[in-house]
């Protein structure tokens, strides 16, 4: 075999076409294929007294992309230069809206959204939200009340395995210690006319009971997307009636020391109870079967006491009677302040409905358990916050627009 | 008579043993290794593979031990056994037939990030977690091919079938099934007095189903849906995204430069494409993604006796894998049926190398001794657009190894190796945006790339010893081999062969 010059030839031929495979390689492989973006386009759905000619004054609005989980933050309002690639995204947004209000003042509100599985692609780009009023300060509401019990065996009236939810609607753990929960003095049936100013619905909450969760700061921890259970009596009722609630896996239940012999309250030592700060009732305290009056949550400011509380906030009050005509005194009852409550709803049976204890910013409406006030149908039901959409960090987010006749749906206890 | 009868056959015996020594001590030289791979790119450049038929059965047992896994998805190493019989024949009809068989049983060991096997192939798209640990295997593997020949024609068909099944028995448990079927077809046509034109196609089937269970029912190991580059399917993580399958239909197409007795200019072209698909067994088969690969192999060698001692074969190679990889994007969801909206192609990964090997064979007696100089450069670069994501490497690998075999008193075979090389790593500043550089996922990423960045030495040794007996070889050898991962421990490796040749 001779190395001729053919053979050379050949051999640095195939030498320059394996040479050149790297560069092949790099010049070749820029061909990108990147994901559509789209602009952001919302159509928004302002609630119910938000004039359309609100401005928004601040907001941001975020796109979790569902495929991929990247956050896409924007300002509102968006403009032009706002794009979003084509996905499957959780929307979440917050903002802060202005407008003039009855009185030629400026109002501002703050509007939440959320949506879940929005598609943006070449045949879906426009997004419809819906808008609801939003406290940024509620970030516990109440998730479920069961006041009107379960039928008792005769079928007369509801047992006392009444019980409440509070829910951590944030995506952060939520501290309840020191959270009242407490119950308006006010029916909201009633067509008496108040007099003292302060226990105007829109100046305070007149409240007849307030029993406050127990801890020192951080001992009552709820986690994003959870609740606890706050009860009357932390009992297995199913032992007393069948198909009644079984309690004994409360976080909570609320004891009275009953100055009657004849009315008391059975204590689960096992389950810590509320602190009673006030109650009305030299008894015990139950909760309205009829679902006639109105509840809130409440942060007091720090440092207050039982003391202080009762000292400072006293609510007595004078109105006029509506039967009667004449003026009369009110009493056993304190004043809340607006700025302290959390979350807040009114309950009525619908035909009984005349106005709610509390202010129209608090709750513009009111949830019912039943058209008549005397259904029987109504034992056995309780009122269920709806559910609104799932958050960036993929917790449930229950509605909360201050609107109870839209938040919550009754359904049975079991 | 008889006596003289038996002498003869006697003598013809001897004369055949010490032809197969011959043999044996031939086909394993590196200049005959080295050329292998264009007869075996065509099955119908086998029949100008050798002139004797020659077939083998061997035991192996090999072990890797890695201080840190080249790439977690590999693992930190292996205990392998195997068992395999080969044989390449000529037949009386001028035709060649040849075939093997393999059973390995063993373990992978600490293989994380993929809850499926043979990784480098269906990456990037692999459901993946943090844990994962060994994997015990049991692979068996059938190959088979014929080649005849007409005129200036040979043609010739080769099938081969790959059957795997791993699994784990501790949370995350898996259970991986692989089947690999490649059906080659080839012609030659001999254009030269030994030289021939060859022509190649061939199609590969693959597929992979890999089931993953938790006994545990307080399990908190959270299965990702890996994309890439610490990249994930957010959507589809969790622990109910369990069952995942690949499956890939790919081709061939080659061409070859044959030389006929093995000497002069040799040649080989080969394109090869594939996609790969990954589908999730949970939620009705949804196809997550593909890769479509693309690879070229190009290899140059030419075979000169400059005398009748000193034989050259140098060979250039070349070798490309360009991969892309698409991510199907879906919509609303109903139940575990998704509506795909589009797609999107961030993925893609390049690799390719080009080698220099030059064997200079010295031949004196029945001994030789081939010293074999190689520099290689290779190219790694991996990528993803969005976030953007860009590791790039390359290395330049000079290396000499030394290959010594002798046949003593016409019945011992001896064999001795011994090898060196530094890579050195030319890695670019790593971009991985958007990447929590905390997280265990992106703790992987870089390790990998460290290792990869990282300047490397290797050597190797080995020594074999073989003796014809009743006409059967059997050989003994043994092998070590060291990588030095620089400040990035060590690789340590060994295998031991018991084999028989007739």
């Amino acid at each position: 075999m001779t190395f001729s010059k053919r053979s050379f030839k050949q051999i640095l031929m195939a030498a320059v076409v394996c040479g050149t495979l790297p560069v092949i390689t790099a010049s070749c492989s820029d061909d990108d294929d990147v994901t559509p973006t789209y602009p952001v386009e919302i159509t928004q759905n302002l609630p119910e007294g938000i004039p359309s000619s609100a401005v928004v004054k601040s907001g941001t609005i975020t796109y979790t992309e569902l495929n991929t989980g990247r956050v896409y933050t924007f300002e509102l309002p968006v403009n032009e230069t706002d794009v979003l690639p084509a996905g499957t995204y959780d929307i979440e947004g917050s903002m802060v809206v202005t407008y003039a209000g009855d009185n030629g003042a400026e109002v501002e509100r703050n509007l939440r959204t959320v949506a879940s599985q929005v598609v943006i692609s070449q045949t879906s780009q426009a997004t419809s939200l819906n808008w609801f009023f939003y406290n940024p300060e509620n970030t516990l509401v109440f998730g479920e009340l069961f006041f009107t019990g379960t039928l008792n065996a005769k079928g007369t009236s509801g047992l006392y395995d009444t019980y409440l939810t509070i829910y951590n609607n944030t995506d952060e753990v939520q501290y309840a210690d020191g959270l009242a929960i407490v119950e308006s003095k006010i029916l909201n049936t009633a067509t008496d006319q108040i007099l003292t100013e302060a226990n105007y619905r829109e100046n305070n909450f007149t409240v007849q009971t307030v029993y406050v969760i127990p801890g020192s700061g951080q001992e009552v921890a709820i986690q994003p997307g959870e609740s606890i259970k706050i009860v009357d009596q932390a009992i297995d009722w199913n032992e007393q009636v069948p198909g009644a609630l079984n309690h004994t896996d409360a976080d909570f239940e609320w004891y009275d020391e009953s100055s009657s012999a004849s009315v008391v309250d059975t204590d689960n030592p096992s389950v810590p109870n509320l602190i009673k700060w006030y109650s009305y009732s030299p008894t015990i305290w139950i909760p309205s079967n009829q679902c006639n009056r109105s509840y809130a949550l409440v942060r007091f400011p720090e440092g207050m006491t039982a003391e202080t509380f009762l000292a400072q906030q006293d609510g007595t009050y004078t109105y006029i009677n509506a039967a009667t005509g004449k003026e009369m005194t009110g009493n056993k009852c304190y004043l809340i302040k607006y700025e302290w409550i959390l979350d807040g709803v009114n309950l009525c049976p619908t035909e009984k409905w005349v106005q709610g204890a509390l202010s129209v910013a608090t709750d513009m409406s009111y949830a019912a358990i039943s058209e008549k006030n005397s259904d029987k149908n109504r034992f056995g039901h309780k009122f269920v916050r709806k559910t609104s959409g799932v958050s960036a960090a993929g917790n449930t987010i229950l509605m909360d627009t201050n609107d109870s006749a839209a938040d919550f749906e009754v359904v049975a206890v079991k | 008579m008889a006596t003289a009868a038996a002498t003869v056959l006697t003598n013809e015996t001897v004369a055949q043993s010490v032809s197969l020594l011959h043999d044996v001590q031939r086909t394993a030289l590196p200049v005959y290794t080295f050329a292998d791979g264009i007869y075996l790119s065509n099955p119908a450049a086998m029949s100008y593979r050798d002139s004797v038929s020659l077939s083998s059965f061997n035991l192996n047992g090999n072990y890797l031990d890695m201080e840190k896994a080249v790439m977690e998805q590999t693992g930190t190493g292996h205990s392998l056994f195997t068992v395999e019989a080969d044989s390449y024949m000529r037949l009386k009809t001028d035709g060649v037939a040849w075939g093997n068989a393999r059973f390995t049983t063993g373990q992978y060991r600490d293989i994380r990030w993929t809850d499926c096997i043979d990784y480098e192939r269906v990456a990037p798209y692999v459901l993946g977690d943090a844990v994962g640990g060994n994997l015990s295997t049991r692979q068996y593997a059938f190959s088979g091919g014929y080649s005849g020949r007409k005129d200036r024609w040979t043609f010739g068909a080769h099938a081969s079938y790959r059957a795997e099944v791993a699994y784990r028995n501790r949370d995350p448990r898996v259970k991986t099934i692989v089947s690999d079927l490649d059906i080659n077809l080839g012609a030659s046509f001999r254009v030269l007095a030994h030289h021939a034109v060859g022509l190649t196609g061939g199609i590969n089937v693959y597929n992979q189903n890999c089931d993953l269970d938790f006994y545990n029912p307080i399990n908190d190991i959270d299965t990702y849906t890996l994309t890439g580059l610490g990249t994930y399917y957010k959507r589809f993580m969790g622990n109910t995204n369990k069952n995942s399958g690949y499956s890939s239909i790919g081709f061939s197409v080659g061409a070859q430069w044959i030389p006929t007795l093995r000497k002069g200019l040799a040649g080989s072209v080969t394109y090869t494409r594939y996609r790969m698909e990954q589908q999730l067994r949970n939620f009705n088969n949804l196809t997550l993604g593909y890769s479509d690969n693309n690879l070229l192999n190009v290899s140059v060698g030419y075979t000169i006796g400059i005398s009748r001692s000193v034989t050259l074969s140098p060979m250039l190679t070349g070798n490309l894998h360009s991969r892309t990889s698409t991510e199907n994007l879906f919509g609303t969801s109903a139940g575990a049926s998704y509506d795909k909206i589009g797609s999107r192609t961030p993925y893609t990964h390049d690799i390719s190398d080009l080698s220099l090997t030059c064997p200079v064979q010295l031949n004196w007696g029945q001994s030789y001794l081939t010293l074999t100089p190689q520099v290689k450069y290779d190219y790694d670069h991996e990528r993803y657009k969005d976030p953007v994501r860009d590791l790039k490497v390359s290395h330049v690998t000079p290396g000499l190894h030394l290959d010594f075999s002798s046949i003593t008193h016409g019945k011992w075979l001896w064999n001795g190796r011994l090898g060196g090389s530094y890579s050195i790593a030319s890695p670019s500043t790593p971009v991985l945006t958007e990447l929590d550089m905390d997280s265990e996922l992106a703790k992987c990423v870089m390790s990998n790339f460290e290792m990869l960045s990282a300047d490397r030495m290797a050597l190797n040794a080995g020594i074999g010893a073989s003796r014809i007996i009743n006409g059967i070889v059997f050989s003994l050898s043994l092998d070590y081999a060291l990588c030095d991962y620089r400040d990035n421990g060590l690789s340590q490796g060994a295998a031991v062969t018991l084999g028989a040749k007739f």
